[in-house]
């Protein structure tokens, strides 16, 4: 059975402005670089820590 | 080469906005430090769980976009001064909470509105990820990175090391 809605039944309740996709912080329509960008930290390996680390240098921290 | 830190002022701090969208941030605190030509800002955003994320900028950048704020060269050749100095400022803050963790971003380059340099292993990430490595050492913290975002986190031992780093992991993330 086919049901309609009488046409003063339909209200706009708000409607919301795209954001601009040329805005900096705007990756295409709506999501923001936030969302496109992951962090996944990861223990710094033991090969990284060695080259960095400096003998001469004494750790500020006991 | 971390050898000539700048003697460093706090200027105050700024409480949590409650209207803010970003939920576990508890205070700012601000300092300030001068160097030869110029006035740095150091903003440092205290989340929960005595994780400190830490900011510099120029003082004349305070209002600037993000972009020029964080990724500008002045060309003054003092960043082993300017980056003791902010160490400096995380040793007064450890001295008085003895579980803090510290992050930071190393922003690319920017020169005249155009990024110069990819947002993996930037050159500020590389030289923070130095002076972390060398300054604070691995008694006390755990260090943590994320080459392709340039992120580096230095989680303090005293504290639930995973949990420390879903926070990071989070925090970070919103800041780009």
């Amino acid at each position: 059975m086919k049901t309609t809605i009488p046409k003063k039944q339909i209200t706009k309740v708000s409607s919301t402005k795209t954001k601009n996709p040329r805005s900096s912080n705007a990756i295409g329509m709506y999501a923001t670089k936030a969302d496109v960008v992951k962090v996944n930290l990861i223990k710094v390996s033991e090969a990284v820590y060695n080259a960095n680390r400096v003998k001469a240098y004494k750790p500020l921290v006991p | 080469m971390f050898d000539a830190p700048y003697k460093f002022y706090k200027t105050g701090e700024t409480k949590r906005n409650p209207f803010t969208l970003s939920v576990n941030l508890v205070k700012t605190l601000h300092y300030r430090f001068d160097t030869e030509k110029n006035e740095y800002h150091v903003d440092i955003k205290c989340y929960e769980h005595s994780l400190y994320l830490i900011e510099f900028f120029l003082r004349k950048d305070l209002k600037s976009k993000k972009e020029e704020k964080y990724g500008k060269l002045t060309n003054e050749r003092k960043a082993s001064g300017i980056v003791r100095t902010c160490f400096d400022i995380m040793l007064e803050l450890l001295s008085k909470d003895k579980s803090a963790s510290f992050a930071f971003i190393g922003s690319p380059t920017y020169k005249e509105r155009q990024q110069t340099e990819s947002a993996a292993r930037t050159k500020r990430f590389i030289l923070y990820r130095y002076a972390t490595i060398n300054l604070l050492g691995n008694e006390s913290f755990e260090v943590f990175e994320d080459e392709y975002t340039s992120c580096f986190l230095a989680a303090n031992k005293l504290c639930d090391l995973d949990l420390i780093k879903q926070e990071a992991n989070a925090i970070l993330k919103s800041q780009f």
